[in-house]
């Protein structure tokens, strides 16, 4: 049995129109998924199901054996925790407090000791004492990147969820959450699924690429998956691979073609 | 890159500097009931409130001689009872405006800006000129449905935009308050002055019954947004945030919402209309001791409790007749969101 598997899952917004159509995925544990596809192809849809945001229409999903429409709301939450792509608090909370909240689905009433232990082990291990009475709000963007994912880890689950993590930061900050992601898998064996918009990051991060195509979804190990006739069918864009620092490193061809 | 202003009473962190700021706000309400009994038209010694308080109780005095029943009469009769019933509305006025405020993820709204107030006028003004219903649960009943109504109008599938919410409570106030005008029109112009002064908020009307019919429904109310306060964190990211870290937000946005116009509503039923209080008090807090509505909801009942009680204390003793201590609160807090909106602009919050 794997982690999480999707068996003919349909998603929609509109019943007549599915974003992604009989679905089948399984996600192994311990592994680092990435998902891509072109802009609007589903990838943000597929693990929306995971975390409750929409309901599939049809189908049904799996986490650890358990059809997840079984899954209390909290439970869900300790089994599952998601880095949103952005966070804008309303209130001046501090990264203190928005890691705090990652302990929301363990509290019954109000945090223990035991939560707050938590969160000091979680801002150790993240290295961010130094942010730690900052204003969230007043971070970069990079910063708020690594105190979602700080929260999420607080959430201490075994599967954690990203959404295009690195598409808005600079290439500084890209590499420091991409070895983030890879340390705390090796570290935690926490299973990752990442939606991507770089397949270079999935060639560096990920054992298993699932591509989403027009609702349809692929499944497969990065060498097969990711290959120049792939990339020209998902993205209309000539790729060429190359061995470049210890991994297989994509190109593009910007020229037109 | 930081900004500077950052320091470390905001965190929230027991440890912090704040926590002397933090004990002189729990106790702020003690000494402000005490300086509220004493004065008035009727000046009374600290002991003599003692004395008057075991002389009623086991018939007898331990500081002086035996209180006069004048001296008895105003303290005990008109003073006490007034003086905890603003104490109780103060705090709950903010409790409701900063739990309205996490809902709403918004720190500009109060319990008035769902159409509370006209809807509550309206009740009290009904009740006035028809006397189908008692005026203090008409103005609760309509206070309510006000409420109610800003949600139906703006509510799609279960949720609420929060400006659909905004401007559902512009109409429904603009339409309690022609509603209020059509009734002021065929009132007796008597019974029309009253209700002109209770549009205008204040204890002078107080009496034992009065704060023990709106005692249960403003405890009840104190405990449930007592008991939620850590959850509101979690609400007041969003509906998917919320979610994702486990909570049913729809679930918990009612409780809050109830617990919350069963507060506004209980309040502007005993105390007519008190506007800005719900929106200033939470607003200080979160200026003192942080954002986190564990310490947040607390620190807002209690500097609630004693800013209403002074400013009433105020209101009473200031001139030589009383003012409407919905008239203070509204010049007091008008200019604080002035300077909270141009702030909010700055900012970037939206």
């Amino acid at each position: 049995m794997e982690l999480i598997e999707y068996h003919d899952v349909t998603i929609a917004y509109d019943p007549k129109r599915p974003v992604i159509s009989h679905a089948e995925l399984r996600i192994p544990q311990g592994g680092i998924t990435a998902l891509l596809g072109p802009n609007g192809s589903g990838k943000t849809t597929l693990l929306s199901v995971l975390n409750r945001l929409l309901r599939p229409v049809s189908g049904e999903v799996f986490v650890g054996g358990r059809a997840l429409s079984a899954i209390s709301h909290r439970e869900l939450a300790r089994t599952i925790a998601t880095v949103p792509q952005f966070s804008a608090p309303s209130f001046d909370y501090t990264v203190e407090h928005m890691i705090l909240w990652g302990r929301a689905p363990h509290v019954a009433y109000l945090p223990r000791k035991a939560d707050l232990a938590v969160v000091d082990q979680t801002i150790e291990r993240m290295g961010l004492e130094r942010l730690r009475r900052r204003p969230f709000s007043a971070l970069s963007g990079g910063e708020k990147q690594l105190v979602l994912i700080a929260r999420a880890l607080a959430q201490t689950c075994p599967v954690i969820l990203m959404d295009e993590p690195t598409t808005y930061l600079d290439i500084g900050n890209q590499v420091r959450i991409l070895n983030t992601i890879r340390e705390i898998n090796a570290q935690s064996g926490t299973t990752f699924l990442v939606t991507l918009h770089e397949p270079n990051h999935a060639l560096y991060l990920a054992d298993e690429i699932v591509l989403v195509h027009h609702g349809a979804i692929e499944q497969g190990a990065p060498d097969a998956m990711l290959t120049p006739e792939n990339i020209q069918t998902l993205y209309g864009a000539r790729a060429a691979f190359l061995d470049l620092f210890d991994m297989r490193y994509m190109a593009i061809d910007y020229r037109p073609q | 890159m930081a900004r500077p202003r950052t320091d470390r009473a905001r965190a929230g962190d027991p440890t912090a500097p704040g926590r002397g700021r933090v004990l002189v706000c729990y106790l702020l309400p003690l000494p402000v009931f005490l300086l509220a009994l004493c004065v008035g038209a009727y000046r009374l010694a600290p002991a003599a409130i003692l004395d008057a308080i075991l002389q009623r109780l086991m018939g007898r005095t331990i500081f002086g001689p035996a209180v006069e029943p004048g001296a008895m009469t105003v303290l005990l009769d008109v003073r006490l009872p007034r003086v905890l019933l603003s104490l109780l509305v103060g705090a709950s006025l903010s409790a409701s405006g900063a739990a309205f405020q996490s809902v709403m993820r918004n720190p500009l709204v109060e319990p008035y800006t769902l159409g509370v107030s006209s809807g509550a006028a309206l009740g009290a003004a009904l009740s006035m000129a028809f006397s189908l219903l008692p005026l203090q649960l008409s103005a609760f009943l309509f206070a309510s449905a006000s409420i109610l109504a800003c949600y139906l109008i703006a509510g799609q599938r279960g949720s609420a935009p929060i400006l659909s919410l905004i401007l559902a409570g512009i109409i429904v106030s603009a339409v309690c308050t022609a509603a209020l005008s059509a009734v002021q029109l065929v009132v007796d112009p008597l019974k029309l002055q009253g209700l002109v002064f209770w549009t205008m908020g204040g204890f002078y009307t107080t009496t034992w019954e009065k704060l023990l019919s709106a005692l249960p429904l403003l405890l009840v109310g104190l405990a449930a947004v007592y008991l939620l306060r850590w959850r509101m964190n979690i609400l007041s990211l969003g509906d998917g945030e919320a979610r994702m870290l486990g909570a049913d937000p729809r679930l918990l946005r009612g409780a809050v919402l109830l617990s919350a116009t069963l507060l506004a509503s209980a309040s502007v039923s005993v105390s007519g209309i008190l506007s800005l209080v719900g929106l200033m008090i939470p607003h200080i807090c979160r200026m003192l001791f942080g954002a986190d509505h564990r310490r947040l909801i607390p620190l807002s009942m209690s500097l609630g409790a004693a800013y209403l009680t002074a400013v009433d204390t105020l209101a009473r003793t200031l001139f030589t007749f009383e003012i409407p201590v919905g008239i203070f609160t509204t010049f007091l807090g008008a200019p604080f969101f002035v300077v909270l909106l141009r702030k909010a602009r700055s900012i970037g919050w939206n």
